[in-house]
């Protein structure tokens, strides 16, 4: 992984296909899919507001650089702050609902969300605010696709292991056990709430950084980046990898984008009338088709290729953090 | 009072888009994100069958919007059958998710075949508004109350009245039992997704003429007749009614009175209250008034 990393700034224009800039953003993305795999994947929590988080955390970034000319790294960490103190009130009502109930809240965060970014004063409404201040280290400006692309990916990478870790600890069992059912899960001590609250305000932060990084990355922050649809584009990345699997999250990043590249590409000119929106069909098929025969995403698929390749047989819950088992909640 | 008529008008098309919310979730469980798309799409197939506003004379409208309905509502069951059917012991969240893609589907297919222009359909009858209590009235907001309140009467004898009617009341009431009776639940799934696709398409229909169509209206309906639908106390039909109706005039008196420097925000507002009905009294507003379901 690290190698692939490393290497990226030859291998990705290589393709001829996908950019840099693709590499760039599949490091944000991946940061945001993360948030989901965590929130919904593990939790079975199906919160929607990834648009608002990343957008607080990119408007935080992109406001107190230019308005105020603090150091970008420094408002990284003010962005955290403020998401933080953003989830921890919007948990409170809404972590109390269940199942679709809560999707339908968030969808309505999402919603008011996207319009407070298109009309407050401070975010320079649909103009959007442009010059912010680029990272930098020491005297050392971060600017380049590649210098962006090795940050972006050290924090993805960071983050992907930070995540793999939490799963296979006492907090991720917590939270499989609240995805399960919440009333089984506190009877042997779990605490449902205080989970699922803390699962949401790691997923804040997350997407916090990432929005940050976006807003130092791009220099321009406008409400489109941030509107329920950009939403809906994670969740599509984050079910291709696999919802259960926090690996999968870069491969499903990739696809997606790669599969934006080429309807772009060649789109256009199998259906000339549609130009360059494909994509959006292409979204939607890519999810039902998942969704109907590879509800697991790619992660399970490659689990059980690599089962059938090494004939390892043994159960098939031999590792119940990737696979198909989305499918078997019931709740 | 003008601002009180367009909010009629709007609450009628979020009653009935929170009423095809409320059939499809009382049969199947399942919340259809698609539903406004539904809205969407017999607005958008009434303007291709009838013609667009200053285009080419189609069809005649009353055959465009009855064939848009009907097209509309075969969509929404054969979609039923093709996508969700063969998923739907997956739990309701992964079933939302589906939704979420035949959501993003149908919106694409209408965006790549409009290239996102907006299209009107002509007014059902032609001529100047009227003035009623003061306040001004378009001859097309009369329709969509007409159109609605018959919608409703033929809904609520559909349900009390036919044989087909109450086996879907059984449905909701006890699945297994009716399976013991005879009925099929799984193949009211599909009528369920059916009914539902075409009381949206006809909500379509008839808003065209007064919003015009749109290819990604559809979200913004799901919400509101979800919001309708949340107010109404989730199992009652004359709670939705009354809860999209309420939300409409709501929502036209804040457009009309809302201070200059907050209308950018008009838009968050349904949202505003759905989150606070949501979470401060999930059982709905209206729930005591009408304590029946379907």
């Amino acid at each position: 992984m690290v190698i692939v990393v490393a290497t990226m700034p030859i291998w990705l224009p290589a393709t001829n296909f996908l950019t840099l800039t693709d590499g760039v953003l599949a490091g944000i993305y991946t940061l945001l899919g993360l948030s989901l795999v965590l929130l919904i994947g593990y939790t079975g929590q199906l919160a929607l507001t990834v648009n608002v988080t990343y957008g607080l955390g990119a408007y935080t970034t992109a406001i107190l650089t230019v308005d105020d000319k603090l150091n970008p790294w420094l408002t990284i960490l003010i962005g955290v702050a403020i998401n933080v103190a953003f989830a921890l009130v919007l948990a409170l009502p809404l972590l109390r609902l269940q199942g679709h109930f809560l999707a339908v809240a968030t969808l309505g965060v999402a919603l008011i969300g996207f319009t407070v970014f298109q009309a407050a004063p401070i975010t320079g409404g649909p103009n959007g605010i442009d010059g912010v201040t680029p990272l930098s280290i020491g005297s050392l400006q971060i600017s380049s696709d590649t210098a962006f692309a090795y940050l972006a990916w050290i924090v993805a990478l960071l983050a992907l292991i930070g995540c793999r870790n939490l799963i296979s600890g006492r907090l991720g069992r917590a939270m499989q056990a609240i995805k399960g059912s919440e009333a089984a899960a506190s009877s042997v001590g779990i605490r449902p709430f205080r989970v699922k609250m803390m699962v949401f305000v790691l997923a804040a932060v997350l997407s916090s950084v990432a929005g940050s990084l976006y807003a130092t990355y791009t220099g321009f922050v406008s409400p489109d980046a941030f509107s329920v649809s950009f939403t809906i584009t994670i969740l599509v990345m984050v079910v291709v990898g696999g919802l259960r699997s926090v690996w999968g999250v870069p491969f499903g990043v990739f696809a997606i984008l790669a599969l934006n590249a080429a309807l772009q590409t060649y789109g256009p000119s199998l259906i000339p009338a549609g130009g360059t929106d494909i994509p959006i069909v292409g979204y939607g098929v890519v999810l039902i088709v998942f969704l109907m025969f590879l509800p697991g995403g790619l992660a399970s698929a490659a689990q059980r290729l690599w089962r059938s390749a090494t004939g390892s047989g043994g159960p098939r819950r031999s590792m119940p953090e990737i696979g198909g088992a989305v499918s078997e909640e019931s709740s | 009072m003008t601002f009180l008529f367009a909010g009629l008008t709007v609450g009628a098309i979020n009653a009935l888009t929170g009423l095809g919310l409320l059939i499809v979730y009382n049969v199947t469980g399942v919340i259809n994100f698609a539903q406004g798309d539904f809205v969407m799409l017999g607005a958008m197939a009434a303007i291709l069958f009838a013609g667009a506003n200053g285009h080419r004379a189609g069809l005649p409208l009353i055959v465009a919007v009855v064939l848009a309905v009907m097209c509309v509502s075969a969509l929404g069951g054969i979609l039923e059958r093709t996508v969700l059917h063969p998923r739907r012991k997956s739990g309701p969240v992964l079933l939302l998710i589906m939704t979420v893609g035949i959501s993003l589907v149908l919106e694409g297919v209408v965006l790549v075949i409009t290239s996102s222009q907006s299209y009107g359909l002509r007014n059902f009858t032609p001529g100047p508004a009227l003035s009623v209590f003061g306040g001004t009235v378009s001859l097309q907001s009369l329709w969509v109350f007409g159109v609605t309140g018959a919608a409703l009467v033929a809904l609520y004898l559909f349900f009390s009245r036919t044989r087909v009617g109450k086996a879907f009341r059984a449905c909701e009431i006890n699945p297994l039992a009716a399976s013991l009776v005879g009925i099929r639940p799984s193949r009211y799934w599909t009528y369920a997704f059916a009914l539902a696709a075409g009381l949206s398409a006809l909500a379509g229909a008839v808003i065209a003429p007064v919003t015009t169509a749109t290819y990604d209206m559809g979200l913004a309906l799901t919400l509101s007749g979800f919001v309708a639908w949340v107010l109404g106390g989730l199992v009652s039909p004359v709670g939705v009614v009354v809860g999209g109706v309420g939300l409409g005039v709501a929502q036209g008196m804040v457009n009309g009175y809302l201070p200059l420097g907050l209308v950018a925000y008009a838009n968050a507002f349904p949202f505003v209250i759905l989150i606070a009905v949501l979470v401060v009294r999930p059982n709905g507003i209206i729930r005591s008034l009408a304590e029946r379901r379907v």
